[in-house]
């Protein structure tokens, strides 16, 4: 790495996190650049992105689909898929190695042991044909080399601990004889299985039911609390991150746009697109409200507009945006933590403070 | 026809995959047919190619017997098991050879394949003309019929298809009319499941519900709203199945029970050829590469059709 | 996994009765009459008269069948009129060579097949995937027939290293093994390269990989097995174009098998051999494909567990 990049320098000054500022982040992404070919030319779904995850600190990615919050995940965790996609440039440093330059062998071994990974379809990402003993056993026999009936043991403990009823029972069950959320607890224990120090989870609660949703958020606070994990949570709900991230990054049409701490973003959004998400959630205080959608339809990736990408869609647009590109700078009279990819990001925020 | 090629993700690149990549992207980030058009549509060289041989035999078919005289009666002596390239005695050339009675190979293997190709067209014309029927009607008004009619065809696609071929020619004896029947019978299945399944999905769309409720009769919606989203799966089994059945006739005929031994069908040329291996190898080799050439090619040309039009219909 | 063994034993019954009950109606809507087709050619107006008497063939169509089926029960086809022997028990003395030949087939098309089409799928659009699938497409559609009578002309012939015909010591196997198991294996490399590349991009493999699992230990257990499942099924239905093929594949190769005394009776108009054969032949069909309805239960417990 070439020194520390602006806006991690900004973090650790920040105040808002002053027990988590002594020590180095766990990961530290640079730059980071994914392409996918498609027949019909070259698609940048990750372009640029860069943060940090400090240990214990649970970092929210949000954006709408095809933003490129979960090819950011799957870059993490070395599993782009190929041939399509490239990781054609940036760093991902996890304590310190750039995995990006290692060997593909050594990153391996860092996944499911050190980073793991909780999809969000539990039935579609457990395998069909496999009892459930085998698929949490397999990380136990694969990595720590246990024989098939110490992995079937720690498999039962494991279910034991993510809330499974009854797991010596179903430890020989089959995926599709379980309920969405018992698969998702399954996934859960693979993922914890070898005390992993960061844990990604991408959407973990999108496939389902409302009612299981917020069974499984505690489950995975709970988790992290006791384990001390740093998490990735990838999601497009808002509501769901501001029980549980410290921070937010917010991404759109493969960039990162606005990012800071948790309720500093939400308070005082500094990004149009920021601004336009928290206005189509449904107001518990105000049910009556009209919810206000984002206008115009997220970008086609093919062909994004000059300049600034959300330009098409912004209230605030003027001729500036449609020339100049607009990096992600710090928001003014805000923390330094708080940064933003707009122009007028301090006419956004106050637009934001006359609302309240 | 369009909404069969809706997808160039999904027919894409020959054997790949048919299912889109994992990755997150939603559908409008998709290559479609709105923004950039792709270049060439998937499969276009193979099926040029595999029609271009098609084409050849169908032409050799039809003109070459014109061109070189066949007699299938005809005997010369002076010409038996003359090796490819040989003058004959009438000063012609040979450019295949000549068979154990001096008959010119290169004229009996294009009147091999006028009834290779005869043979193949009318037993598609009748396997389809029953195997639509069948799928057609009790598969849109469902019913007993319909139950009893496809426990029939699984049975019948359990059942060794050349075996049930060989037993009721061996019953009705070689001739061309009973190969079509024959072959006719064992091959009706394919036509009758594909069309059923089309029937099925396409009874539930919205737009034939939309024409059903603005008062459209029943023959109406078959004749202009059913029948044409079949066109496309059936003219592709139709594709993949002529090749197995033009092989399935030199098959049947090879063993005796296909045509008779008088037609110079292309399996009696090569099991003619089989007594004379050690003298003249040509008799039973070139027919052989006149057969599996037109076959591979109708396998080439069925694939292609298949990735561009149906890629659901692989395991057919 | 009893109630779904129960219900393959009884479809694979089903289909036996469906072969048998199509051999009987072929015969009734044949021209001519059935006794005087059964008994061939030389049978004089007595021995007509008594199997027309025997058949019930002056008696209704239904009791004609209750008559036909009670002795298919009893494996009675009644005797060759060529050899004056039971026709079952000539066919049957005949059914090890078929069965050695196609054992043989299968796990060459197996042992071959397989592993051409993992590599071609893990090698997908590369220059070796290319060779293979080239080479699958060609031999896939190539009369056996005619690859049968070419191999006689190299190795036999030209090389001079195999025999041509007959049976005897393992190289009389070799080619007409060969010849038969060519098409099969074709099939079998197509599908599995297929069947892999489609379940390469599903989500358990993507799990495979996040969980740190060696490549090998991705592909083999936990998409090759999901793979297998739609092979499976279609590989239990071309086993019936195998089988069709030791006809043809005995009649070139001479080989003494159940085929081959199809074809012999058949042009001797022996008709109840023939009949016989057919059924043994539609049997051993039918017991493969239940074999392989039951790996297709074990291989994927959504159907096994289905009921």
């Amino acid at each position: 790495m070439t020194g520390p990049t602006p806006h991690t320098q900004a973090h650790e000054r920040s105040a808002g996190a002053p027990l988590r500022a002594a020590g180095a982040p766990l990961l530290s992404v640079h730059d980071l650049r994914v392409e996918f070919g498609t027949r019909a030319g070259i698609i940048r779904a990750v372009d640029g992105v860069s943060f940090d995850v400090r240990p214990g600190e649970t970092l929210a990615i949000l954006g709408e689909s095809g933003s490129g919050k979960s090819v950011t995940s799957q870059a993490i965790m070395g599993i782009v898929p190929k041939p399509a996609g490239r990781v054609t440039g940036g760093q991902i440093r996890y304590r310190g190695a750039d995995l990006l330059s290692r060997p593909p062998g050594e990153v391996r071994k860092l996944r499911g042991t050190e980073i793991s990974m909780v999809f969000q379809d539990p039935l579609s990402s457990l395998n069909p044909v496999f009892r459930i003993g085998y698929q949490i056993g397999e990380m136990f026999r694969r990595h720590r080399g246990y024989s098939r009936r110490d992995a079937r043991d720690a498999a039962v403990e494991l279910m034991e601990r993510v809330g499974i009823p009854a797991a010596r029972e179903r430890v020989d069950d089959f995926p599709h004889q379980f309920s969405g959320g018992m698969r998702q607890r399954i996934m859960i224990a693979i993922a914890l299985a070898l005390d992993p120090a960061l844990l990604i989870a991408d959407e973990p609660t999108t496939a389902l039911d409302v009612t299981v949703q917020a069974q499984i958020m505690r489950l995975l606070a709970r988790l992290q609390r006791e384990e001390g994990m740093s998490m990735i949570l990838i999601t497009h709900d808002l509501g769901v991150v501001a029980d549980v991230a410290d921070r937010v990054l917010m991404m759109y049409a493969g960039r990162v746009v606005e990012t800071g701490d948790i309720r500093e973003v939400y308070d005082h959004s500094a990004h149009p697109y920021t601004n336009g998400l928290m206005a189509s959630i449904p107001d518990l205080d105000h049910p009556s409200d009209r919810l206000t959608p984002i206008s115009g339809s997220p970008p086609n990736l093919l062909d994004l507009p000059s300049g600034c990408s959300f330009r098409p869609r912004c209230p605030h647009a003027r001729q500036l945006c449609a020339d100049d590109d607009p990096g992600l700078y710090h928001v003014g009279q805000r923390p330094v933590s708080h940064l933003a990819a707009c122009h007028f990001a301090e006419e956004v925020t106050a637009d934001v403070r006359e609302r309240i | 026809m369009t909404d069969l090629v809706s997808d160039p993700t999904t027919s894409a690149d020959a054997g790949r995959s048919n299912r889109p990549p994992r990755w997150p992207l939603p559908n409008r980030f998709r290559p479609g047919r709105a923004s950039t058009p792709p270049r060439s549509r998937p499969g276009a060289g193979r099926i040029r190619f595999a029609s271009a041989v098609v084409a050849v035999y169908v032409l050799a078919a039809v003109f070459g017997p014109r061109l070189v005289q066949y007699d299938p009666v005809a005997t010369s002596t002076t010409d038996r098991l003359l090796p490819p390239g040989s003058r004959l005695s009438d000063g012609s050339l040979a450019v295949f050879g000549t068979d154990d009675v001096g008959r010119d190979l290169l004229a009996q293997i294009m009147q091999g394949a006028r009834i290779s190709i005869a043979v193949g067209v009318a037993t598609l014309v009748l396997a389809g003309l029953i195997g639509i029927t069948i799928g057609v009607l009790p598969g849109y008004f469902g019913g007993w019929l319909d139950g009893a009619l496809m426990r029939l065809a699984d049975i019948q696609l359990t059942f060794p298809s050349i075996l049930l071929a060989i037993f009721i020619a061996a019953l009705l004896g070689p001739s061309v009319v009973n190969v079509v029947i024959v072959l006719a019978i064992s091959n009706w299945v394919t036509f009758a499941r594909v069309t059923r399944a089309q029937v099925l999905t396409t009874k539930g769309r919205d737009f034939v519900d939309a024409t059903r409720t603005l008062g459209a009769r029943t023959w109406h919606l078959l004749r202009r709203c059913i029948l044409p989203a079949c066109t496309a799966p059936i003219l592709v089994v139709a594709t993949v199945e002529i090749g197995s059945v033009i092989l399935a006739e030199a098959s049947l005929s090879f063993l005796g029970l296909g045509t008779p031994t008088s037609t110079p069908s292309w399996g009696i040329t090569i099991s003619n050829g089989r007594n004379y291996l050690s003298d003249a190898w040509w008799i039973s080799t070139i027919p052989g590469i006149a057969l599996a050439v037109l076959v591979v090619s109708f396998g080439i040309l069925g694939d292609a059709l298949r990735d561009r039009f149906d890629p659901k219909l692989k395991n057919l | 996994m009893g109630a779904y063994v129960a219900r393959r034993l009884f479809f694979a019954l089903f289909v036996l009765w469906g072969a048998v009950s199509v051999i009987f109606l072929v015969l009734r809507l044949v021209p001519g009459d059935p006794a005087v087709v059964l008994l061939g050619p030389d049978a004089n107006p007595d021995q007509i008269a008594a199997l027309r008497a025997r058949m019930g063939l002056d008696q209704p169509i239904i009791v004609q069948y209750g008559i036909y089926m009670r002795d298919v029960v009893q494996l009675d086809f009644g005797d060759s009129f060529r050899f004056h022997t039971d026709a079952m028990d000539h066919v049957l003395a005949h059914l090890p060579n078929s069965a050695q030949l196609a054992v043989t087939s299968v796990c060459l098309a197996l042992l071959v097949g397989f592993p051409l089409g993992i590599i071609a799928a893990l090698k997908a659009n590369t220059v070796v995937d290319r060779v293979i699938s080239v080479f699958s497409l060609a031999t896939q559609s190539l009369p056996n027939f005619w690859v049968g009578i070419v191999l006689i002309l190299v190795f036999a012939r030209g090389l001079q290293v195999l025999p041509s015909y007959g049976q005897g010591s393992w190289q009389h196997l070799v080619l007409p093994s060969v010849t038969l198991a060519l098409p099969f294996l074709a099939i079998l490399v197509r599908l599995t390269r297929s069947g892999l590349l489609e379940v390469i991009h599903e989500g358990y493999v993507q799990t495979a990989r996040a969980k740190g699992l060696r490549e090998r230990a991705v592909i083999f257990p936990h998409a090759l097995r999901n793979a297998l499942i739609p092979v499976i099924t279609v590989v239990g239905l071309q086993f019936g174009a195998l089988l069709g093929g030791t006809v043809i594949v005995e009649t070139v190769f001479a080989w003494p098998g159940v085929g081959r005394v199809l074809i012999e009776s058949i042009s001797h108009r022996d008709y109840g051999v023939v009949q016989a054969a057919i059924l043994l032949i539609a049997a051993a069909f039918v017991v493969t494909n239940l074999v392989v309805d039951l790996l297709y239960g074990y291989l994927d417990p959504r159907v096994r567990l289905a009921g």
